[in-house]
């Protein structure tokens, strides 16, 4: 018992170091994700043909490839081609981009649900169909988003973890913690306050987007 | 429902036959050990023996460091120094080696739980592994010195000032570059390999570690060079389960042989004498001088 | 207005979805102030009818003209046709994000341009109207159906429209609320609103309408004033169907 408060007390820096890493981390990448995500799940439902194909594209694209290829891709890959992208960039944009794919078909799902009645509704009252957009659809389709943002994020938090294993492209928790657990052997000390800092962060995350959700959902 | 049954008998039937072949296998297997030379008896209840008696030794060995442990792709095995040292302890217990992929974060881990007999992965004597673990006598002295790509102004490691450096986690680096370019910025990463990876992409300036790992590099891509003198002396140490003085003895004793018989001399010259174009004398180190040149940093 | 004072007139409407003809030649004419049942059986194309008047729906064949001028297809003139047409829905189509009042006052503010304050005066004098003031900041998910209703026909008659059709605005209510709805729309239409119903609702069709129209696969069968509807027919059809209802 007393290994596992030494493993805290001795390594503290490392461990608050690599939280802050991940924190700062999930933060660049959730803005990526909601922003990107955003367009191009407006893109799945407009009612130009070849931006839903670009928006589908999207989307395919990155649900179907696994993280830790994609960060390969977008560090290694892009690097040999000669394009000087960065650690941080690569692995922040990677998250971001990829999480996005899931953002847009939270949007898309929640324009549907917005249903072909309001948008009547919107055009009886005489708006045109791009006001009725954006006073009636997408204010709802957003607002959607809300209740599964919260496994979302807790998933980027999660996938942050593989930045740091991928190519040392980041110091976060995980790297710090391996790091650590190479010096000192202490393995379930070590990775038991690793998995404390990031179940600290998916609580968190929850009850920021609860406390979210009951301000702004939208209830039918 | 009769088919259902007669397919569960063919089934019981098929693994016994493969139980039993694989059973017959083995003893034609040791008996060709026998054949070759003879092989020690060892103590019911050692190492050694219990080793015998599964007729295989498994040994971790780096399978991305060339020359000490790489993947032939052309025969898909593993080979390299480590690995012909490897082949020399399982000769003299008589048994095949089985080797598998240690990286620096598992391979103590899996001496300490079994998942592996030994460990043979340029793996540096310290304190604070031999506390998790024991060491044999070294069996390479290895000196770490830093590669850049040829373009490069950088001299050597006191020139790393402001100059991001890629070394394995778990390594004795991370210290040994704290110490010697407390300005330089570290990468840490899985694996070697990917530490060329990231030389090549221009994503560090350059990479530390033992020399004869980056001799492996250089043999790969020979637009990189190695600069400045040593800097620190890594010798390396076959890892063996903690408190297993018997088994530690056996193998020191295979080792000693390697070096004395000449074996040790000619492995040195296939993987590594005829790149560089230099000789080496073995080891003549002893464990308790590795020790000391790496005291306890943790919790010992 | 169109020289004979009709405010809407159609005139020999077809319409097919894809194979299927939803309309087989639709004549009907209604004037300022008249308030018009379409009543018949499922299927009969009559929903569909509705829905061309305000271009919700394109016709094939014929015309349909408000105040004289063809409905257009597309673009602004049929937007600004929109606003001076009303539509009350059958499963009321309210704005889920916003309150009642908003909900009331967003065509007002965004499409015809009026203060905040104007819209919120109106919005509130319509809810008194229709009979639920202190609903105002409640949301559509807190109301019961027959509120929600009669706060889509608020929102309708907040644009001060020409005419207003209703798509079977009860159908979707319980028993007990439809009678606060049909209220409403008694008084709409005692008022002198123009309005084109469709509804199962008879007892409303007799009490409060100048017109009925009886449709039946896609077409009108029969048109006249209730009394001559419910009680001297002349189609075997609306007989028929005259029988059945009041049986019931």
């Amino acid at each position: 018992m007393s290994d596992l408060w030494e493993v805290l007390l001795r390594h503290f820096p490392e461990f608050r170091s690599g939280f802050l890493v991940t924190v700062q981390l999930v933060a660049v990448s959730f803005v990526i994700a909601v922003v990107v995500g955003l367009v191009i799940g407006a893109l799945r439902v407009t009612p130009i043909r070849w931006a839903r194909l670009l928006g589908g594209l999207y989307v395919e694209f990155f649900r179907n490839i696994p993280l830790l290829v994609l960060l390969y891709i977008s560090y290694l890959g892009l690097r040999r081609a000669g394009i000087e992208i960065g650690p941080w960039v690569a692995g922040t944009a990677s998250l971001g981009l990829y999480t996005a794919a899931y953002v847009a078909e939270t949007v898309r799902s929640g324009v549907f649900a917005v249903g072909k009645g309001q948008i009547e509704a919107g055009l009886s009252l005489g708006f045109p169909y791009r006001k009725v957009l954006s006073q009636i659809v997408i204010p709802q389709a957003v607002r959607s988003v809300i209740p599964p943002l919260g496994s979302l994020v807790i998933a980027m938090i999660k996938n942050s973890a593989i930045i740091g294993v991928a190519l040392g492209l980041a110091d976060d928790l995980l790297k710090q913690a391996r790091l650590i657990n190479s010096r000192t052997f202490q393995t379930n000390e070590v990775f038991f306050w690793a998995a404390v800092g990031y179940l600290i962060l998916t609580v968190t995350a929850t009850f920021a987007v609860r406390s979210l959700e009951r301000r702004l959902v939208v209830r039918r | 429902m009769t088919v259902k049954r007669n397919m569960r008998w063919l089934a019981v039937f098929a693994c016994v036959f493969a139980l039993v072949g694989a059973a017959c296998g083995d003893d034609t297997e040791s008996t060709d050990g026998d054949t070759e030379s003879p092989v020690e008896e060892f103590p019911a209840g050692s190492t050694m023996a219990d080793l015998q008696e599964a007729g295989t030794i498994t040994i971790g060995v780096k399978f991305d460091v060339p020359p000490f442990g790489f993947k032939n792709p052309e025969t898909d095995e593993v080979e390299g120094f480590d690995v012909d040292l490897g082949h020399a302890i399982a000769d003299a217990l008589g048994v095949e080696p089985e080797f598998i992929e240690a990286i620096s974060d598992n391979r103590i881990p899996f001496l300490a739980d079994g998942t592996a007999d030994l460990i043979l992965s340029t793996m540096t004597i310290t304190t604070d592994r031999d506390a998790e673990i024991d060491f044999s006598i070294p069996y390479y002295v290895a000196e770490g010195r830093v590669l850049v790509p040829e373009d490069s102004d950088v001299t050597g490691v006191e020139d790393l000032a402001g100059t991001t450096v890629c070394t394995a986690t778990g390594s004795t680096y991370e210290e040994n570059l704290k110490t010697n370019a407390p300005e330089a910025k570290l990468r840490l990463v899985d694996t070697y390999s990917e530490c060329l990876e990231l030389i090549q992409t221009d994503s560090v300036d350059a990479v530390s570690t033992d020399d004869v790992i980056l001799t492996g590099m250089i043999i790969s891509d020979d637009s990189l060079k190695l600069v400045g003198d040593g800097y620190t002396t890594e010798p390396y140490g076959v890892g063996i389960a903690e408190g297993d003085t018997e088994f530690k003895e056996f193998v020191d004793g295979v080792v000693s042989e390697y070096i004395s018989d000449g074996r040790w001399a000619a492995a040195y010259e296939n993987w590594i004498g005829q790149y560089t174009g230099e000789a080496q004398d073995p080891p003549t180190m002893t464990l308790e001088e590795a020790l000391e040149m790496r005291p306890c940093e943790e919790m010992c | 207005m169109s020289a004979n004072g009709h405010l809407i007139e159609i005139q020999n409407v077809r319409k097919s979805f894809g194979s299927q003809l939803v309309l087989d030649g639709i004549d009907m004419s209604i004037a300022t102030g008249e308030a018009v049942v379409v009543a018949g059986p499922s299927g009969s194309g009559k929903s569909t009818l509705l829905r061309c008047v305000n271009g919700l729906e394109t016709i094939d064949e014929g015309d349909i003209r408000f105040e004289g001028r063809s409905i257009p297809g597309a673009g602004k003139d049929l937007y600004r046709l929109r606003a001076e047409i009303g539509m009350v829905f059958q499963s009321f189509n309210l704005f889920a994000h916003r309150s009642v009042l908003e909900n009331i006052t967003l065509g007002p503010i965004k499409v015809k341009g009026l203060s905040e304050d104007d819209a919120n005066g109106l919005a509130r004098e319509l809810l008194e109207r229709v009979g639920i003031p202190e609903k105002a900041d409640a949301f559509p998910a807190d109301l019961s159906g027959g509120q929600q209703q009669r706060v889509a026909i608020a929102r309708a008659l907040a644009m001060e429209p020409k005419l207003i059709l209703f798509d079977e605005p009860t159908s979707a209510l319980d028993p007990e609320m439809i009678r606060e709805v049909l209220d409403v729309m008694r008084d709409l239409a005692r008022e002198g609103m123009t309005m084109i119903v469709v509804t199962h609702e008879m007892g409303f069709a007799r009490e409060v309408c100048d017109k009925i129209a009886f449709m039946d696969e896609g077409r009108i069968v029969e048109e006249g004033s209730p009394e001559e509807f419910f009680e001297g027919a002349k189609s075997q059809r609306v007989k028929d169907f005259v029988d059945k209802i009041l049986r019931h």
